[in-house]
């Protein structure tokens, strides 16, 4: 019994704060939206969430090593234009072909970010704006229409048994974050570089490699969305969804991941694109007009993460400034290094 | 050559370097591709055109030192520019006040949460981008809204006085203002101290809440008065305008040598940097260069300039042993002029008080 | 404005310009919310000392003092399509309400006169998009009583924010048949939308403009009906007038091309040369 009420309490501790956020947040829309709790919302909203879930997995990697990638949108909307400018090669090459296009990206990040030791930000805000040119350029600006297949829909409309295709994906990709952040040694380096990197070079770990790899597994993680969204959309789009970027990181901070690098959980990331994606679609159930979504949005998002500080999970000022106080070696929320 | 580099960095110049250079470089392009590009006349366009991108480059630099970022600042000169309008249309010209006064107020709201709530910079001016164009877009009703009657401030967005662009005049005097607030003032340098070494700046007392709060203030203020220009330019309030405005003024803050990493910047450098992008857009559009491939470009620069403020550094440092650095970090000198780095400042201060 | 739209215009004027014997300078803002970008563009224009003047508004009000300057400098300023306040020398646009008033008529048809329809009413602060969509209601409002709008989007302008939009919408409107896009490629989100909720054939879509992409859903009937306007030939007669004025001849002070409502079954015998630019153009 006791032992019961010793983990209910480590839960407690543990949860991050948007979690009571995320239940209020459903149980009030179950109450007050029409259709919230419909099977077929669910499955939208489930569809809706894995892409944003994919993308802020690739960005949780790039967190935890105090880092931020802005180009993401950017990478998924020439995903989408390679795709369907290649089509002609068959559906499985073309989809290949954008995946690489995005991983290409990553690596022009990764190679900057970490070769040349230029800030993430300026990196990823260079790659966003000539990635976004270049698939412009490639399609001069018009979307293109992929030719009416069943086997470019599946991975946006398709299912696996019960469950659609977009939520396996993002299942996957959750399951796969996991596996990188608690049982591999890269996933620890990565926590290791974000929460102290002098340490991490003075224990003689490659650092550079490692902060390589990050952005490189955050683009795999973005091809996986971008493969969800090309076939959602079912054409190429140079402006497919430049906001998701901003999104993913908003998703990752409401769920408690520290911008300032080596803090970071799964849960938190699938409470935040939770979080996201249900209010989101929450307000387009309540019917609200749609200059007060961004109004609802933008107050949320902070909202959830001053919470988050004010249970007593200390925020801090900015990206790439350890906190007073804080023995730089280790990491809170359990995160065991090796 | 590179002791001479060393020098010009060990003034504090070595992050700006960057921007002359670029401008340098994109005026010898340009003047290939036109020869418009190089006359005086065209210049001046260009000085009067940049205001609102500079002016609110300016305010980004402040916050950059604080190593952090503003990505409101488009939707809050939005913002600012519809209510002053608005204000404008029921009052008269006094309305205008409202637009400093919007922006100032946004930017004390972010300097709040940043500042006393430590929420990151991205995060707080992410909801506070989202918040303030649903506002205008709400309070707007989706319109422009057009000043009734002449438009008292077309001066600001077009006069020119003895020959120079009047809007030119106000972000020069902004840029001096600037200027004497982060290196002649307290606040300045307690701006500066925070930037370079946090943890240190509190210990000799900078409270980093109120320094923050003044630093997002002033940027919040400096887009209010960016708003004016964009004003007095459209002679409408444009409830969609400057969108992209907070990214391309962080790459005009960069390229004018500011340093993300927080503690380096100059404005005059900052104007260089808003003014290379400006000629950038103009040169490229006078060549007949679409629209698509000028992003491309401007991607590539953004990049160049980190590369070259990387170079720089390099070369500065080299210059003297690279000791403390460990044999796979060659490249991390890590700091600006000689000067150690804010990292391994603050190393340097955790080892002092460790010992302690 | 959609990007596929301009580009046909661009080539109405370099395709005309050829002809006419006279060199075009293009310069694109970047996006309809790039009003001091255009601003900035047509001073440069100025300053290289260009004989005339074509604009297509980022936003009417934004560019009104410019465009005055230009004419003070004795430069002509033909408006096209979007045609900006200030004073212009010729203005060539299409009907944006009769476009919405046409969808307003077909939709209304392929619904009985009654029901339910959303609006996605394009980029918000858009003077075009405010005067289609504005055709489209008020004639429902006149003439089919028996709809009615549901709600209303400005935020889903492009395709994959008008799917998401329209999935909660047909999940919150169970009732909703009718759903009108203010250009082709917001529409194709919704269809995309209907089709993923398996409602394909029960809700109908109207939109406006003609890239390839509606094309395509045009022949498969996702597409009820398409109001169209004479794109190439706004191109077309901008650079007549433009040059006109230059020539000092006479100019025609409006001009306003026709807009036609393509549907499935008179989709055949329509002559698309006024209309977009051919297969394979790039500016």
């Amino acid at each position: 019994m006791t032992h019961a009420v010793d983990s209910l309490r480590r839960f407690r501790a543990d949860a991050p704060p948007a979690l009571y956020l995320l239940v209020v947040l459903v149980a009030g829309l179950t109450i007050f939206a029409p259709g919230f709790a419909s099977a077929h919302n669910v499955s939208n909203v489930g569809r809706t969430a894995a892409v944003l879930a994919l993308v802020a997995c690739g960005q949780a990697v790039v967190i935890v090593t105090r880092g931020l990638d802005l180009s993401m949108a950017s990478a998924v909307a020439l995903m989408s234009v390679v795709t369907v400018l290649e089509i002609d090669r068959g559906i499985i090459p073309a989809f290949a072909l954008g995946a690489l296009a995005v991983l290409a990206v990553g690596a022009v990040n990764g190679l900057l970010i970490a070769r040349f030791e230029i800030p993430p930000f300026l990196t990823t805000l260079g790659t966003l704006t000539a990635v976004h040119g270049l698939s412009s350029v490639l399609v001069a600006g018009i979307p293109v229409e992929a030719p009416p297949s069943g086997a470019f829909s599946w991975p946006s409309n398709g299912s696996v048994g019960p469950l659609s295709a977009p939520i396996v994906l993002a299942l996957v990709g959750f399951v796969v974050l996991g596996v990188l952040f608690r049982r591999t040694t890269i996933g620890r380096i990565w926590f290791l570089i974000g929460s102290n990197p002098e340490a991490a070079r003075a224990a003689g770990l490659r650092v550079r490699r490692a902060t390589f790899l990050a952005y490189v597994t955050a683009a795999a993680f973005v091809a996986a969305a971008g493969l969800i969204l090309t076939s959602r959309v079912h054409s190429g789009q140079p402006d497919l969804d430049p906001t998701l970027a901003f999104e993913a990181i908003a998703a990752c901070a409401i769920g408690g991941l520290s911008l300032s690098g080596g803090r970071g959980r799964v849960s938190g990331v699938i409470i935040g694109v939770l979080v996201v994606t249900v209010s989101a679609n929450g307000l387009l159930l309540l019917n609200v007009s749609s200059d007060v979504q961004l109004i609802v949005v933008g107050v949320l998002t902070v909202a959830s993460v001053l919470g988050a500080g004010a249970t007593g999970r200390r925020g801090r000022w900015s990206v790439g400034r350890p906190s007073v106080g804080q023995t730089p070696a280790t990491t809170p929320a359990g995160e065991k290094l090796p | 050559m590179r002791r001479l580099i060393a020098q010009l960095s060990l003034q504090g110049i070595g992050g700006g370097l960057v921007a002359p250079l670029c401008l340098v470089v994109s005026i010898t392009v340009f003047s290939f591709l036109s020869a418009e590009e190089l006359q005086v006349s065209n210049l001046k366009g260009l000085l009067g055109q940049m205001a609102p991108l500079a002016i609110i480059a300016l305010g980004q630099l402040i916050v950059i030192i604080t190593r952090g970022f503003d990505i409101s600042v488009g939707s809050v000169a939005a913002l600012a520019a519809v209510i002053s309008v608005m204000c404008v249309n029921a009052l008269g010209p006094i309305g205008f006040a409202m637009a400093p006064i919007v922006g100032l107020g946004c930017g004390l709201v972010n300097g709040v949460l940043i500042g006393r709530f430590r929420v990151q910079p991205v995060i707080a001016t992410l909801g506070m981008l989202s918040v303030a164009r649903g506002l205008v877009l709400a309070i707007s009703g989706n319109q422009a809204v057009a000043l009734e009657g002449d438009n008292p401030l077309s001066q600001l967005g077009y006069g020119s006085l003895a020959g120079i662009p009047i809007s030119f005049l106000v972000t020069a005097a902004l840029a001096i203002a600037v200027t004497v607030m982060l290196s002649r003032t307290r606040a300045g340098r307690r701006i500066h101290m925070l930037g370079s070494n946090p943890p240190g700046a509190e210990l000799v007392g900078v409270s980093p809440a109120r320094t923050l709060l003044f630093a997002y203030a002033l940027t919040g203020l400096l887009a209010g008065i960016a708003a004016l220009v964009l004003v007095g330019r459209a002679g409408a309030g444009l409830p969609t305008e400057g969108q992209g405005l907070e990214l391309s003024t962080i790459a005009a803050a960069v390229i004018g040598g500011a340093n993300l990493a927080g503690g380096v910047g100059k404005p005059v450098f900052v104007l260089i940097g808003a003014l290379f992008i400006q000629s950038l857009n103009n040169g490229l559009t006078l060549a007949g260069i679409s629209s698509f491939t000028q992003e491309i470009i401007l991607g590539a620069v953004i990049l160049g300039a980190g590369l070259a403020d990387r170079a720089v550094r390099w070369i500065t440092t080299s210059q003297r042993s690279r000791r403390g650095t460990d044999g796979a970090f060659p490249m991390d000198g890590g700091s600006c002029g000689g000067r150690p780095g804010p990292r391994r400042r603050w190393l340097r201060w955790q080892r002092h008080e460790r010992r302690h | 404005m959609s990007e596929s739209f301009w580009i046909s215009i661009a080539y109405g004027v370099q395709d005309e310009a050829k002809k006419l014997g006279v060199k075009v300078v293009t310069a694109n803002a970047g996006g309809d919310d790039k009003a001091n970008q255009q601003i900035s563009q047509i001073q440069d224009l100025m300053q290289r000392g260009v004989k005339g003047m074509i604009v297509g508004a980022t936003n009417a009000d934004a560019i009104k003092s410019v465009v005055d300057q230009a004419a003070a400098q004795n430069i002509p300023v033909v408006g096209a399509s979007s045609v900006p306040k200030g004073k212009l020398v010729s203005q060539v646009f299409t009907d944006n309400p009769t476009m919405g008033q046409m969808q307003a008529e077909c939709l209304g048809k392929a619904m009985n006169g009654k029901g339910e329809v959303g609006v996605l009413g394009g980029p918000p602060a858009q003077t075009w998009a405010d005067a289609r969509a504005k055709g489209f209601t008020d004639t429902l409002k006149s003439k089919f009583p028996g709809i009615k709008v549901v709600t209303t989007s400005r935020l889903a302008d492009n395709r994959n924010a008008a799917l998401t939009t329209v999935e909660g919408w047909l999940q919150r409107f169970p009732a909703m048949t009718g759903i009108y896009s203010a250009t082709d490629d917001i529409g194709s989100g919704a269809v995309d939308a209907i089709q993923a909720a398996h409602k394909a054939g029960q809700v109908n879509v109207s939109s406006s403009n003609f890239s390839p992409a509606a094309e395509q859903l045009l022949k498969s009937g996702a597409f009820t009906c398409v109001s169209v306007q004479e794109i190439v030939e706004q191109g077309r007669q901008a650079v007549t007038q433009a040059v006109n004025a230059i020539r000092k001849k006479p100019v025609e002070a409006t001009v306003v091309t026709p807009v036609i409502s393509l549907t499935k079954s008179n989709f055949a015998g329509v002559d698309f040369g006024p209309i977009r630019a051919p297969e394979g153009y790039k500016p």
